[in-house]
């Protein structure tokens, strides 16, 4: 829905008439969907706003409030929770603000603003012998940590989780408030989100991102890690084929298999407990064959061969040395893990060509989109929680049959029904997904509605945990699961209707200020 | 007041007091906040037992004061804000209700102390990340939910670690359970098919944990927590670095946490490490401390069940290596304290007495968040403005952990003296809050303020202080739990 005139120059005063827009191309070029939807454009947007910093960022907050409009912010803009919830919505696309702010090298953060993307920020922090934790999604995506979904990423186990890398944060409130978090507040200073008293970073991000519906953070800083690899990749070739052409000192690639998921989660564990991975990734091998092809050929070429060679489900392990001792180490404990666990190595990717090019797409999260699209043009998950061991398998193994019906009945593709675990802080954590590819067409996007109903159900009904995936892509959700759950939708409900009365910060990824009628 | 019957009906006759001494014992602590005396204190039983006292709180608009740890208490957070108001002593809440292996994750009371609950999680392999020498009265989940700083930096990954989850009675008199534990199904239900309670944030998309941690009560009275707990080590070699340049220590740190070489890390100067290792005062402690270097690092590397020996060795190798180029050698004494001696001592709480009333019979502590490179111009501000209020330098310990796995340093200055001494009473205390702008105009952060430094503390930063009305105004709407503390 257009605009009324007035309103859209209130706007155009903020940010300029270059930095606003309502033409149906422009509006239309945010509205692709990907996901499981039978259209490919949405709904669109009223108006697309680029404000260049905080102040322009609250002086849109204060007239949507004026006007009664609401607004969706978003900085990479990947994931479904970007869309807008109605026909009243502006965008913020914060892609303006792309500052890294600070890389303070002896505390170890850095401070971002929302259109910073991972491998910007990591290809710095290597230059300084450091490292982020990038998002799954990939290192394409905003490094900023409020602007993922769920913030897991490949290198979880040994850069955390965005939740819990945030530091202190500058937050533009859906009324329009500038709150600084932490120490920012009483001294200016990034180093600390939390207090003086109780941290409000509590309000403002839990297992999963607020996806918009609480207003925007327009800087964020975030805990940062050592980095014992090259300040730069050394790359040849040319894209697709691109690679290192060597791997680095101390580094060492596996992808391993085992006979049963009992054995490949044991494998984790110890790995974890052991505390000498890097990163450990749950792939199947159908996203190692999508990472490796260049195209759709290559890609299930990979994926046959390789599933001739496993004895069943696997992850890959990247060890880094800090020093050549310290890579001995690590490199003897996992072989000692790997004999114990009865887990074999995938034999070709061992070759260091392929071993180093995978390393380096594993490290910088280069080839997400090809583990996701490329095989149908769309994909969805199934994301459970983050308890590594027992309770997230259990739901996955179970999620897992109900993926086997639909690839018998050609709806998805055949990667033999498998799912993703993998660990988190040295095992502390983890986090499990079922992955599914497909084309976009009526029968399937019905089936796959149906499944992702049916995980859901499933989670409620054998107390498998609030999944990740409930947040941010479907605001009614929260109503069906928190009665089973500490009534936690009542509680966020009120926080919502405090902090944004007049609900204008858009809650399509969030909860709504007010129930909908017939959801209990 | 409050009816006594009705407090006796929900928690018993016999576990309602308001018996003048023991009112008494309540109305006051070792800080300087003016003492206020309870109506009543009770200790209730069980989760339902606190059910019951937060409605009929809410019901009457009686003040609830939760305490969880024993005496002596230190900061004036649980001495009434007003009058009228009701103790709710939780330490009878003693029940270790599970500790889980696997998940490396245990489940306690309010009640349970760190001397109870470190033997249940040896027997399972396991140890606990803890402060520096809690009191033996400490409580486990006192001590997490006011964020203590913890003295292994490396398992530090959140600043709200180790806290996992909890069940929760807010103000509003309804139990909410956070994180993980929320549901679906009850907790044991949960354990059956493999859940653990321990991913802290959540569910959806609010941590609730970080609202109710450093709330000092004033948001609700948790009835158990989960927390994480780390693996024992098989073998362990203690390390200490003395040395008069701090700067050259704090760049050893760096490296030491930055590398995830090390488990427990602090660096204490002569005075505090005098004041946990002698055995008998005053002459032991002058001897050890006049014996010390100004700054004393302490770290401790240790090996786990695969490969122990050669995983110390080469990690000793690696940190003797870093030593060297900072200037630095890690010893295994230094002068008469020895690192072994040192490390058994900080791996449980304090004997009695505990450590920091040893010295003069008082302390008190002035400390915050802050990050390496500021330290030394706030230790150097602290001596100026100690030596300004007549405190002598010589009496003041100073306890540097990094905590957040490096990024932060919590930094403690603890103020020896003699309570029954008047003059260095009111020096102390003058100098406990003279001290504050100074110090944060330095970046000295006081995430966790108490006492007559709130207000300066807090009222840097209204558009925080304003969001937090707001989370109060929800958990806590007819502003039962503890009133007057932090800004509520």
């Amino acid at each position: 829905m257009a605009l009324d005139k007035d309103i859209y120059r209130a706007f155009e005063d903020v940010v300029g008439p270059d930095n606003i827009s309502d033409d149906p191309a422009i509006l239309d070029s945010y509205s692709y969907r990907w996901g499981p939807q039978t259209e490919t454009f949405g709904q669109r947007f009223a108006a697309i706003t680029l404000p260049k910093d905080t102040a322009e960022v609250q002086a849109i907050v204060r007239l949507c409030n004026k006007y009664g409009i609401q607004f969706k912010a978003s900085s990479t803009g990947w994931g479904s929770m970007s869309n807008p919830g109605g026909p009243e919505v502006i965008k913020m696309d914060l892609r303006r603000m792309d500052r890294i702010i600070e890389i303070n090298e002896k505390n170890m953060y850095a401070v971002v603003e929302p259109y910073v993307i991972s491998v910007q920020l990591q290809a710095e922090l290597m230059k300084r012998g450091l490292n982020c934790n990038i998002i799954g999604a990939g290192g394409n995506c905003s490094a900023h940590p409020y602007a993922a979904h769920y913030g897991g990423g490949h290198m979880g186990e040994s850069t955390s989780l965005r939740e819990r890398n945030i530091l202190a944060v500058e937050w533009v409130t859906p009324e329009g408030e500038i709150v600084k978090l932490g120490s920012l507040g009483s001294l200016g200073e990034w180093f600390c989100g939390d207090g003086p008293g109780p941290s409000l970073r509590g309000i403002t991000v839990g297992h999963a991102a607020p996806c918009g519906g609480i207003g925007v953070f327009t800087k964020a800083a975030t805990k940062i890690y050592h980095w014992a690899g090259p300040p730069i990749f050394p790359i040849e070739g040319v894209s697709p084929q691109y690679a290192p052409s060597e791997i680095p000192p101390n580094f060492f690639y596996r992808y391993y298999s085992f006979p049963s998921a009992k054995e490949m989660v044991e494998a984790q564990r110890r790995i974890g407990e052991s505390e000498i991975a890097f990163e450990v990734m749950g792939f199947n091998i159908a996203m190692l064959a999508s990472n490796m092809g260049t195209s759709n050929d290559e890609d299930y070429a990979y994926f046959e061969q390789f599933r001739k060679l496993i004895q069943g489900p696997g992850f890959q392990v990247i060890l880094m040395g800090n020093s050549p001792q310290d890579f001995e180490y690590k490199k003897q404990v996992l072989e000692q893990i790997i004999r114990e666990t009865k887990g074999e190595s995938l034999k070709p990717v061992e070759d260091p060509k392929i071993a180093g090019a995978l390393i380096w797409r594993s490290i910088r999260i280069t080839a997400s989109i090809r583990e996701c699209f490329r095989a149908g043009g769309a994909f969805s998950a199934a994301l459970g929680g983050t308890h590594p061991y027992g309770e997230e398998v259990a739901y996955m193994e179970a999620v897992s049959k109900l993926k086997k019906d639909l690839i018998k009945k050609g709806i998805l593709r055949d990667d033999d029904g498998y799912y993703l675990t993998w660990p988190h802080e040295h095992g502390h954590l983890g986090h499990a997904e079922i992955l599914i590819q497909f084309r976009q067409t009526p029968e399937s996007i019905d089936a796959i509605m149906g499944f992702s109903e049916a995980a859901m159900k499933m989670a409620i009904d054998n107390r498998y945990g609030v999944p990740h995936s409930l947040s941010g892509m479907a605001p009614d959700m929260h109503d069906m699961f928190g009665p089973h759950a500490s009534n936690y939708n009542v509680w966020q409900r009120r926080l919502k209707q405090a902090f944004d009365p007049n609900e204008v910060s858009d809650s399509s990824g969030y909860i709504k200020g007010k129930q909908q009628q017939g959801v209990s | 007041m409050i009816d006594e019957k009705k407090l006796a009906k929900i928690v018993g006759a016999t576990n309602v007091s308001h018996n003048p001494a023991t009112l008494e014992e309540y109305a006051g602590d070792m800080s300087f906040v003016k003492p206020i005396k309870p109506d009543y204190v009770v200790k209730p039983r069980n989760a339902k037992d606190i059910d019951k006292l937060v409605n009929l709180a809410k019901e009457t608009l009686t003040p609830l004061v939760p305490v969880s740890s024993g005496a002596p208490h230190f900061r004036g957070d649980t001495i009434p804000g007003i009058g009228g108001a009701v103790i709710v002593d939780l330490s009878d809440m003693k029940r270790i209700i599970r500790v889980d292996r696997m998940n490396r994750v245990a489940m306690v009371e309010p009640g349970v102390t760190f001397e109870e609950l470190i033997p249940a999680v040896e027997k399972e392999g396991l140890r606990l990340n803890m402060p520096l020498l809690p009191r033996k009265s400490k409580s486990v989940i006192g001590s997490m939910l006011e964020r203590e700083p913890v003295v292994m930096p490396k398992y530090h990954w959140d600043i709200s670690d180790p806290l996992a989850c909890v069940e929760v009675i807010f103000g509003t008199g309804e139990m909410f359970r956070t994180g993980a534990a929320a549901g679906p199904g009850t907790i044991e239900e949960q354990w059956a098919v493999g859940a653990s309670q321990k991913e802290a944030a959540g569910p959806a998309q609010v941590s609730w944990h970080r609202l109710i941690q450093g709330a000092q009560g004033t948001m609700g009275i948790v009835t158990w927590a989960s927390l994480r707990c780390e693996l024992l080590p098989s073998i362990e070699e203690p390390f200490l670095v003395g040395s008069s340049q701090l700067d050259k220590l704090l760049e050893l740190v760096h490296w030491l946490t930055r590398l995830q070489l090390v488990n427990e890390c602090f660096i204490l100067n002569n005075i505090n490490l005098a004041a946990i290792m002698a055995k008998k005062f005053p002459d032991d402690y002058q001897d050890i401390k006049d014996s010390l270097p100004p700054w004393t690092l302490f770290f401790n590397i240790a090996g786990y069940e695969y490969l122990p020996e050669k995983r110390i060795s080469y990690q000793i190798k690696d940190t003797t290596d870093i030593a060297q180029r900072t200037g630095l050698e890690p010893v295994g004494a230094v002068s008469r304290v020895s690192a072994l001696e040192l490390l058994k001592a900080v791996q449980r709480p304090s004997k009695e007495p505990y450590w920091k009333l040893r010295y003069q019979g008082g302390c008190h502590d002035i400390f915050f968040i802050t990050i390496n490179d500021k330290l030394p111009g706030l230790i150097s501000a602290m001596y100026d403005m100690a030596d300004e209020a007549g405190y002598p330098a010589s009496d003041m310990g100073i306890y540097l952990q990094p905590i957040v796995q490096g990024v932060n340093c919590h930094c403690e200055f603890n103020l020896f003296y003699d309570p029954e001494n008047p003059s260095q009473s009111e020096r102390v205390r003058k100098l406990a809050t003279s001290t504050i702008n100074n110090l944060m105009a330095k970046g000295a952060f006081f995430s966790r303020p108490y006492g007559e430094s709130t207000d300066i503390i807090i009222n840097r930063d209204a558009a925080s202080v304003a969001a937090l009305k707001k989370v109060k105004s929800i958990l806590d709407p007819n502003h039962v739990m503890n009133p007057g503390k932090l800004c509520f």
